[in-house]
């Protein structure tokens, strides 16, 4: 019997599905592993669970330049109000407030270069 | 005209390399530069490659081309490409800059006043104001102005700093955001405000010009745009006939002669579903989307310009023929299901289509990162006819393998499959107004990362024997 899936040393693989084989191209980097074919992409991590704190963050979506954080500990705002605005790749990205809310936190300056994931404004 | 020796690239990335295979096609010596972010690209690793702090510095690239003795200078798009000063800083050393003299740069590189010049042309503009530097001044103009409108900047296009507003809700906000960006790409960070047609495509008409005389070659449309970058172009227009054709190309060359054109440069128009057309900017370079036109033409456009810059021969406007339909897709580092947020990150894996009909100009190394634009390559494809162009673009994508991060490649591949592509109803806010539903993500997928994670498979050889040829070329 044929196995489900052949997955090749080079980046290349097999998966059966009802059609029959399907070749596909895939790349693993650790906890993440992406997978190509058809002119489709999709990432697939092993690396579960969203933050309790999703939607009282502003958090990263990318690596970047802080360029402005026009808020400050103590403000109150609200739902769609700038909470800091990032530059990358020469384009600017606004970090909205996902709900209403009090500043509780600021963890980043102008000018810092942040990663992917950091926490850069907090509410409560 | 002097001749040119030995040529410096001022670039990075795919266009450095463009330039660089049509260089070395010619048996022309040349060099690159590259910054510290850039050292493991394509266009650092050639034989003479500088390491310079700022692709933007005018005393880096000139001296770059001093220690390599390079007599010439190409500067690409963006950067330094369209900064008049920067030309004459080159010239003022003695080098011959690959492009547009600085006064025609004056002229015409600078929207507003390339504006007042096609008003006293008879050419159709949008109505505008500007420029203005100080944001009190540019919110008066957006105001008084009245919705909708377009910002701009006065220096460069590219979407930097480009803004449509519906309304005027944080409106000081979105100025200052504008300004920043406008000033980081281009160094100046004066603001033109637009009364904003709607809807309209994006026509735009390559010309070339000898100092007097001037040529068009064809024409692009350029509508599908997001964050007001163009990612997807294509030539003919389908909202072109051969009328309108000559009207569009004759007002080109209008433009672009009564300022004494040199070299390559596009004229931007805007046209209305009426075909209306409206002058919008002159784009004083070479652009990101010339391949389209070289499908069609069978020109080198960059060898042109060489030729140009040293006082060759411009065709006559007979001579130039255009057959067939090209489109290129440009695949971006972001992610279209993550409000096209930037995806950098290392780059796992990168197989690209082959094909007599298929091009594809690349520049990208190990990884893409945040420092510089989010373009990492360009698919072209060429057919007789468009409907076969678009099959064509579609199976090169489907041979595209780009992975490690997120790119536009399966939106590109969904906006050929559409309905309203192939009907030709291509319009600037098309993409903005269309619903990309959720990321199309096929069954066999999840089963296939699950097998990955399990790990390889040890490889019986009866299995082999019966699955044949499976690798990919």
């Amino acid at each position: 019997m044929a196995p489900e899936a052949i997955v090749n040393p080079d980046g290349s693989m097999w998966v059966q599905t009802g059609a029959g084989f399907q070749e596909l191209m895939y790349a693993r980097d650790g906890l993440n592993v992406w997978i190509s074919a058809g002119a489709k992409v999709a990432k697939f991590s092993l690396a579960e669970g969203a933050s309790e704190d999703a939607g009282k963050e502003a958090v990263a979506p990318m690596t970047g330049k802080v360029v402005s954080i026009p808020v400050s500990v103590g403000d109150n705002v609200s739902e769609g109000d700038t909470l800091a605005v990032l530059e990358a790749m020469k384009m600017e990205y606004r970090l909205e407030a996902e709900a209403d809310g009090e500043v509780s936190a600021i963890n980043a300056e102008v000018g810092d270069l942040v990663d992917l994931g950091h926490v850069l404004v907090r509410l409560k | 005209m002097p001749e040119i020796k030995k040529l410096l690239i001022a670039n990075r990335g795919e266009i450095a390399m463009r330039v660089l295979r049509t260089a070395t096609e010619m048996e022309l010596p040349s060099a690159t530069v590259f910054t510290e972010h850039d050292a493991d690209m394509p266009h650092a690793q050639h034989d003479e490659a500088i390491q310079i702090s700022d692709y933007l510095s005018f005393d880096e690239v000139l001296n770059a081309a001093k220690l390599s003795g390079a007599n010439a200078i190409h500067p690409g798009y963006g950067f330094l490409a369209e900064n008049p000063e920067f030309a004459r800083s080159v010239e003022k050393a003695a080098l011959i800059f690959v492009g547009p003299t600085a006064e025609a740069m004056d002229a015409v590189g600078d929207k507003s006043r390339a504006r007042a010049l096609a008003k006293s042309l008879d050419i159709p503009v949008a109505d505008g104001v500007g420029p203005f530097s100080d944001p009190k001044e540019i919110a008066e103009a957006v105001r008084s102005l009245g919705a909708p409108v377009m910002l701009k900047a006065s220096a460069g296009g590219g979407g930097k700093g480009m803004k449509r507003l519906f309304d005027f809700d944080d409106l000081d906000e979105i100025i200052a955001s504008s300004q920043r960006e406008t000033k980081a790409a281009f160094g100046d960070d004066r603001m033109i405000v637009e009364r904003y047609i709607n809807p309209a495509r994006h026509i735009e008409v390559q010309v070339f010009g000898d100092g007097e005389r001037c040529i068009a070659l064809g024409e692009r449309e350029c509508s599908l745009q997001r964050r007001h970058q163009k990612i997807l172009e294509e030539s003919p227009s389908t909202a072109v006939d051969d009328d309108l054709r000559a009207r569009l190309f004759d007002a080109a060359r209008r433009i672009c002669e009564a300022v004494g054109y040199r070299n390559a440069g596009t004229v931007e128009f805007l046209l209305s579903p009426q075909g209306e057309f409206y002058f919008l900017e002159v784009n004083a370079r070479l652009q990101v989307e010339h391949p389209v036109t070289e499908m069609c033409t069978g020109m080198d456009l960059v060898a042109l310009q060489l030729q140009i810059a040293q006082g060759g021969e411009l065709p006559d406007q007979e001579e130039l023929y255009s057959a067939g339909h090209a489109i290129e897709v440009r695949l971006n580092a972001e992610d279209p299901w993550n409000d096209y947020l930037p995806s950098a990150g290392k780059l796992l894996m990168l197989a690209w289509p082959q094909g007599e009909l298929v091009r594809v100009d690349c520049g990208i190394g190990k990884s893409v990162g945040t420092q510089y634009d989010s373009l990492i390559a360009k698919v072209i494809a060429w057919a007789e006819t468009r409907d076969e162009a678009i099959e064509t673009m579609r199976g090169a994508l489907e041979e595209t393998h780009v992975l490690g991060l997120y790119t536009n490649q399966p939106l590109a591949h969904k906006i050929l499959g559409e309905e309203w592509f192939r009907a030709g109803e291509t319009f600037i806010d098309t993409i903005e107004n269309w619903d990309i539903g959720a990321r199309p993500v096929p069954e066999a997928f999840a089963p296939a990362a699950a097998a990955v994670f399990a790990g390889p498979t040890p490889a019986p050889p009866g299995v082999w024997a019966e699955l044949g040829d499976w690798r990919l070329k």
